[in-house]
């Protein structure tokens, strides 16, 4: 799966089904997303066609802030986003609470200013010449 | 320069001529643009009336395609935020131009002077333009030293920030409220000549050195730094891609500011998602 990521020509080269590995990661993540949105649910109790877009909104975010391509990254980039959320909810004066969002995405855009490939970016991510 | 042999030298007409003319080839795409688009405003003025508002709606999103291209298109980064700038270009419109009477009714806690400025509809457009395309400066300065996907994710977080603080602002932007009561001053012509002017704008910038630059960065980062372009990461202030992303707004938002202002007049909503 990785080398199919890395270099796709290169990783079929030698013998990985790239198309078939990649499929296979697709319908994974989509289950997974599917668990999600089961568990948001019981939680919230109602169901409507915008449900999820805050949701996936939070969540590419928080992929990107913690650094494509690897675990402990988006791990930590949840958990980073919805920290800073909540402690946001909680200690923003209350006339700025409505904005809450926006604070918390001028941090993501100061994260991506001093860390462009997330807080822990993945070791082949680099660019090379 | 060195000429070739060919080249008569001597004879200035004659090269002034090749001048010309090497330069309307290189015109050749504009002129053959804008022509389509007049021709295209002067028929419509013979259909009947809700074909027209189609056709204004139209070059309506004519500009705002333009107005994508001229970074996206130069830059190859993916730009979210001209949404963002799309709204804040409408808001200010709506709150400039409107008749202080309507926007009482609206939005009853706005600032004095604010409440009272009743300016000519059509300077709304360009001073939304002014108002977004500084916002664009101030907040591009850092944004534009990020490339690829984090560029991407900036620039999405930045549409959404405008679009909490428009949405919220209850007594400046009256929140989730829509404003209406504008004048539907966006005709044929008006919106013509605003697609006319964009298309033209769009062309000239991309003939500019900063488009040149920011198009090597497009097709090779790692190159085009190797040539010397400034495109992000050097302690220096401004790097290429930040001029240029600045210039276009700065020339072109005016323009493109109309695409909102008629939006919001022809349709009366303000800004959704």
């Amino acid at each position: 799966m990785r080398a199919a990521a890395e270099n796709f020509t290169m990783s079929r080269l030698v013998g990985v089904r790239a198309n078939s590995v990649i499929l296979v990661a697709f319908v994974l993540s989509g289950a997974l997303a599917a668990v999600v949105a089961v568990l948001f649910t019981a939680q919230t109790g109602f169901v409507q066609p915008r449900l999820g877009v805050l949701l996936v909104i939070t969540a590419f975010v928080a992929t990107v802030i913690g650094g494509l391509g690897s675990l402990p990254g988006a791990v930590v980039g949840g958990f980073a986003v919805g920290v800073v959320s909540t402690l946001l909810q909680a200690f923003l004066p209350e006339a700025l609470r409505p904005f809450r969002e926006a604070f918390l995405f001028v941090a993501v855009i100061l994260v991506l200013l001093f860390r462009p490939n997330g807080l822990f970016p993945a070791r082949g991510m680099r660019e090379r010449v | 320069m060195a000429w070739s042999d060919e080249t008569p030298r001597g004879f200035a007409p004659v090269a002034a001529l090749g001048a010309v003319r090497e330069w309307l080839l290189r015109a050749v795409p504009l002129l053959v643009l804008v022509a389509v688009i007049a021709l295209i405003a002067v028929l419509a003025a013979e259909l009947p009336i809700v074909t027209q508002r189609r056709v204004i709606l139209g070059l309506v999103s004519l500009v705002a395609v333009v107005g994508l291209y001229v970074f996206m298109g130069n830059s190859g980064i993916l730009n979210f935020s001209f949404v963002g700038f799309m709204a804040i270009g409408a808001y200010t419109s709506v709150l400039l131009t409107l008749p202080p009477p309507i926007k009482g009714t609206f939005l009853p806690d706005l600032p004095g002077w604010l409440a009272a400025a009743a300016l000519p509809p059509l300077l709304g457009p360009f001073l939304g333009g002014l108002l977004a395309a500084a916002v664009a400066l101030v907040v591009g300065l850092p944004i534009m030293r990020l490339s690829g996907i984090a560029a991407a994710i900036a620039t999405f977080s930045l549409l959404f920030i405008v679009y909490i603080v428009i949405g919220n602002w209850n007594s400046v932007t009256g929140g989730q409220i829509s404003i209406m009561g504008l004048g539907p001053y966006v005709t044929l012509p008006v919106a013509g000549a605003f697609a006319v002017g964009a298309v033209a704008v769009a062309f000239l910038f991309q003939e500019t050195r900063w488009a040149l630059a920011l198009r090597a960065s497009r097709e090779d980062e790692v190159a085009a730094r190797a040539c010397g372009i400034r495109i992000s990461g050097s302690a220096s202030r401004l790097s290429c891609s930040e001029p240029s992303s600045a210039v276009w707004r700065e020339r072109f938002m005016p323009i493109f500011r109309e695409r909102c202002g008629s939006r919001t007049i022809i349709s009366t909503l303000p800004f959704s998602m």
